[in-house]
């Protein structure tokens, strides 16, 4: 199928090449880590060893949060939200909104640790939000997050370098179906071994040929999420409603009823619950509390998506009369078009749709999307290494490629060596990473030639892996026994993956450096 | 649970459906000298074809919207990888001979 004619075929493949080559690496890290974090909740209770945090919310919890109520200012109960972290765990948040001396509304209020199972209280912390400790739990999924959301970088800064990361992916997908000419042709054919350039190529065609739908899918809805808060909604803002934010928050958001401050008990949380549960199918994930002990007072419930959904839904009940007032859209106060295909954005980025099995598909196609950006790289530098700067490149391109996984292996370390210390878990999860990704790049700027470089870092990132669990249990975290005792699934599942993919990283060494010596002996046969 | 039991069905018969597109791809066939699989009748290539994407239409048909995106996405990496393996039979352009 041919598209375009030569010569404009010659300057789509330098803008698919150069768009490539420019932000690359980048968008490799970007896409690898969004490959991984797809399992950020399992990576989160592994880590944290702690039981799955779906099932926080199917228990009582109506006279513990009354407790809490009572023990905390008046003021703190104009809003509270509640949710599981990362240990199963839940946090309850009661809070007011106040003004900060140095400018700003602030969310001010007490945050509850409670055991996610016997709802015991860990910790307590009180003040303004941002003077709080984070959660120390949750920093390795939070960390891996937020290098996939911001680059580790503050934000909008980080999203505006993810958006254009995304475009930069759009541009790659639609110049690359232009440039191969024959892809409908080309959709069955293995690579060819007649020269090491035409067996890359041909890798990185078929590999993108295939991700391609998906290529499309995850760049869209990745620049959505990046540009949609930072530029969309104030563009929106500006054009759509004449920079009136309020008037724009109300249309998106839904007016919000009269005030009514007359004292009037909360409705009965575990009814609500149970009520929503039959609602939606699913036990709620997160529950938000307007105006706790006035006539005005609202619960929210968000629930995941059912079995053979695509989205989950947010309940409306009274909190006076615990009076059902139905789901709330995601834009505005009735359903819309818009609505829906915002709502099916998060889901087609996430792949978390369909539990294990869309989580599983959606890492698949993280791989093969890494897989052909690094092919693409490789054979862009191939193509040019009589110049030595892209030589050197190309013992960078490597270098990246395990140095990220590697990184994230090396945070994982860090955070088990420091969780159960004086030491700030995400500061050290952070430096974690960065110092064995950097070390990764190290042999690229050695004289070790590139396939020496890549079996260096494969063997180092599977013995890491396979070491990891043995890390986890001895920072104090749970045995398998023990594990299995707690229905902590995550942390039997994610030791299995480890320790089974660290073996087939180092025992697919020598497989590949097999096929190394093959392909120069065909070269030389066929020339 | 019968989100999987889609799944699972509509990907047996997709991936079925592009292995032996696979085999049986001129392209394929042309490159690699393999005469292991005889080429087939167009009718018999749309008709793999439409065995392909039935079970997505299916899927759509009677809304499993969430096994139908589980077998779309499944469908790029499995069909990579069914494409990227060479034939296991391929004759020499020289000598024609099996190997």
């Amino acid at each position: 199928m041919s598209f375009v004619n030569q010569s404009k075929t010659k300057r789509l493949v330098a803008v698919h090449g150069w768009s490539g080559m420019i932000l690359g690496l980048v968008l490799y890290v970007v896409v690898l880590t969004g490959a991984i974090v797809v399992f950020a909740s399992e990576i989160g209770a592994w880590s944290a060893g702690g039981r799955s945090a779906s099932d926080a919310f199917s228990q009582p919890i109506d006279a513990r949060f009354r407790e809490l109520s009572e023990s905390v200012a008046p003021e703190y109960r104009e809003e509270v939200v509640a949710f599981t972290n990362s240990g199963g765990d839940i946090v309850a948040f009661f809070h007011t909104h106040e003004e900060r001396e140095s400018g700003g509304i602030e969310d001010k209020g007490v945050r509850f640790y409670l055991d996610g199972e016997t709802l015991e209280i860990k910790q307590r912390y009180e003040g303004f939000v941002t003077e709080m400790p984070t959660d120390p739990e949750g920093a390795l999924d939070d960390f891996i997050t937020d290098v996939h959301i911001n680059l580790y970088m503050p934000r909008p800064w980080g999203l505006y370098a993810t958006g254009i990361l995304g475009i930069i992916m759009l541009i790659a997908a639609i110049s690359g179906i232009l440039v191969h000419r024959h892809i409908l042709k080309e959709l069955f054919l293995s690579p060819r071994k007649s020269s090491a350039l035409l067996f890359r190529k041909d890798k990185h065609v078929l590999a993108g040929s295939w991700s391609l739908p998906f290529a499309f899918l995850l760049a869209f809805t990745g620049s959505f999420f990046s540009f949609a808060t930072t530029i969309g909604l104030p563009v929106v803002a500006m054009v759509a409603f004449d920079g009136d934010q309020e008037q724009m928050i109300e249309t998106l958001i839904g007016v919000e009823a009269e005030p009514n401050e007359t004292p009037a008990p909360l409705a009965n949380l575990d009814q609500l619950l149970a009520a929503s549960r039959t609602n939606a199918g699913t036990d709620a994930q997160s529950i938000a509390i307007a105006h706790w002990g006035r006539a005005d007072a609202m619960v929210t419930l968000f629930h995941p998506a059912a079995e053979g959904e695509l989205t989950g839904d947010t309940h409306l009940f009274n909190g006076v009369t615990s009076e059902y007032l139905g789901i709330k859209p995601i834009i505005g106060s009735q359903p819309s078009l818009g609505g829906a295909i915002v709502g099916l954005i998060g889901p087609l980025h996430f792949g978390n749709y369909a539990g294990l099995l869309g989580k599983i598909v959606w890492l698949a196609l993280g791989f093969a999307l890494c897989y052909v950006t690094l092919t693409g790289l490789q054979m862009w530098v191939e193509r040019r290494e009589e110049a030595p700067v892209w030589r050197r490149i190309g013992r960078v391109i490597p270098a990246v490629g395990y140095g990220t996984a590697i990184g994230m292996v090396g945070a994982a370390y860090a955070y088990f060596a420091t969780i159960h210390s004086t030491f700030d878990p995400h500061y050290w999860v952070a430096m974690g990473a960065l110092c064995t990704f950097v070390g990764s790049l190290a042999p690229a700027f050695t004289s070790i030639e590139p396939a020496a470089i890549s079996r260096l870092l494969r063997r180092t990132l599977g013995i890491g892996m396979v070491f990891l669990p043995a890390a986890r249990m001895i920072s104090g975290g749970p045995h398998w026994i023990d594990a299995f005792s707690m229905r902590g699934w995550a942390i039997i599942g994610v030791d299995l993956v480890l320790i089974v993919g660290g073996a087939v990283a180092i025992l697919g060494i020598r497989r590949i450096a097999k096929r190394e010596v093959q392909l120069p002996v065909a070269e030389a046969l066929t020339s | 649970m019968s989100t999987l039991v889609w799944f699972l069905a509509s990907m047996t018969v997709s991936a079925m459906a592009l292995r032996v597109l696979t085999r049986t791809n001129p392209k394929r066939r042309r490159v690699y000298f393999s005469d292991s699989q005889r080429a087939l009748s167009k009718g018999a290539t749309r008709g793999l074809w439409l065995a392909l994407f039935a079970p997505g239409v299916a899927m759509l048909f009677v809304g499993q919207y969430t096994a139908f995106l589980s077998w779309f996405g499944a469908l790029g990496t499995v069909g990579w990888l069914i494409a990227v393996k060479p034939p296991k039979t391929q004759r020499s352009p020289a000598t024609g001979d099996a190997s």
